[in-house]
């Protein structure tokens, strides 16, 4: 095999070929540096960041307008100490009727009138709630609102005695026979 | 096991420019963009044209780095890419074709043994010599292409790379001797 003196010779100093000439590479850089391609977001994390955006504001929005309704109704019964203590013993009156009836097993089939009267009255409370959201704090509003309070403790008032009535006879029944 | 550690890293690299991360593409740079220089400057041998064709490669590296599979190593990969744009550029700017026999001048006959070696002196005889004699000895002597390889690249036969190369060599010769003479 002939000899390639200059072959073996570029071999055995391969790696200072690379390093002879300095060219200007920052200034080179500074021009590939615009050509390249600027960052992009997979289309799956656009989609996912736009929900995530819709999402957070659904939930601020509704904590906003949660917030509004119980400040109206606080507000207006902590500015009048009459107000405050009323709803609070109204209140009070609702809690203690339905506290008593959950302690009594009462058959619901045997009172069905009564119980739909009561799911007309958590409507009616709803309504109530929209309007203090609607039209803000008044006077004639909080009084809509005592009087719903009445007429539910009324009514859970009502199913209390019913339900002793039906007690009573049942216990009488039971004697006769 | 340093050549696992190598390619994750080279694969971070890579993963992070294709993310469009600028520190990362100019670590890349940084790593490869001397070496690649000297590839062009060999074949081109004024300054402002390999500048020119450098950072062609690298745009192009830059755009296509999602097409980089891993394949063979990155610098290879970024080797091959500056080979062929340096060999576009020779083609595009050269109205003759770059390695016919017109590109070699008459060889004059030297003693090997008469020449002294010196890695400044082939370098600046590379750039001397004739743009196909040129390009053949930078494949050969220095890319490391085979024959066959330098033979596809060019679109000639492999017999005819041989041949230009055994031509081109001589000339190198007579080039480095007539620059030693005129260091004299």
């Amino acid at each position: 095999m002939k000899e390639d003196k200059i072959k073996d010779f570029i071999d055995l100093n391969r790696s200072e070929f690379d390093d002879i000439e300095r060219p200007n590479l920052d200034q080179i850089w500074s021009s590939v540096e615009n050509t390249i391609p600027e960052k992009r977001f997979p289309r799956i994390w656009i989609v996912f960041a736009f929900f995530g955006i819709a999402l957070l504001g659904t939930l601020i929005y509704s904590n906003v307008r949660t917030m509004q309704k119980l400040n109206n109704l606080e507000n207006y019964v902590l500015q009048s100490p009459t107000h405050k203590s009323e709803h609070e013993r109204l209140i009070k009156l609702v809690s203690d009727k339905e506290l008593e009836i959950k302690k009594q097993s009462i058959d619901k089939s045997q009172f069905e009138e009564i119980y739909q009267e009561l799911e007309e009255l958590e409507l009616n409370q709803i309504s109530i709630e929209k309007d203090f959201e609607t039209y803000g704090n008044s006077e004639e509003l909080m009084r809509t609102l005592f009087k719903h309070y009445e007429r539910k403790t009324k009514i859970l008032e009502i199913l209390l005695l019913e339900n002793e009535k039906r007690k009573y006879n049942e216990d009488i029944n039971r004697h006769q026979i | 096991m340093q050549n696992i550690e190598t390619n994750s890293e080279e694969q971070k690299l890579v993963l992070e420019c294709i993310r469009g991360k600028k520190i990362s593409c100019k670590k890349l740079y940084e790593k490869y963009s001397l070496a690649m220089y000297h590839t062009i400057i060999r074949m081109v041998p004024f300054k402002s044209d390999a500048e020119d064709v450098l950072q062609e490669v690298f745009i192009k590296v830059f755009q296509n780095l999602n097409a980089f599979k891993g394949q063979s190593t990155l610098g290879a990969w970024i080797k091959r890419i500056t080979i062929n744009t340096t060999l576009k550029h020779i083609r595009k700017n050269n109205r003759t074709d770059y390695f016919s026999n017109e590109d070699l001048p008459e060889i004059v006959h030297t003693k090997e043994d008469q020449v002294i070696l010196d890695v400044k002196n082939i370098h600046e005889a590379i750039k001397k010599l004739p743009s196909g004699a040129r390009v053949v000895i930078n494949l050969y002597l220095l890319e490391g292409l085979k024959h066959k390889e330098i033979a596809e690249a060019l679109n000639i036969s492999e017999s005819t790379s041989k041949s230009q190369y055994q031509r081109a060599r001589k000339l190198l010769q007579t080039e480095i001797k007539l620059m030693i003479n005129e260091g004299r």
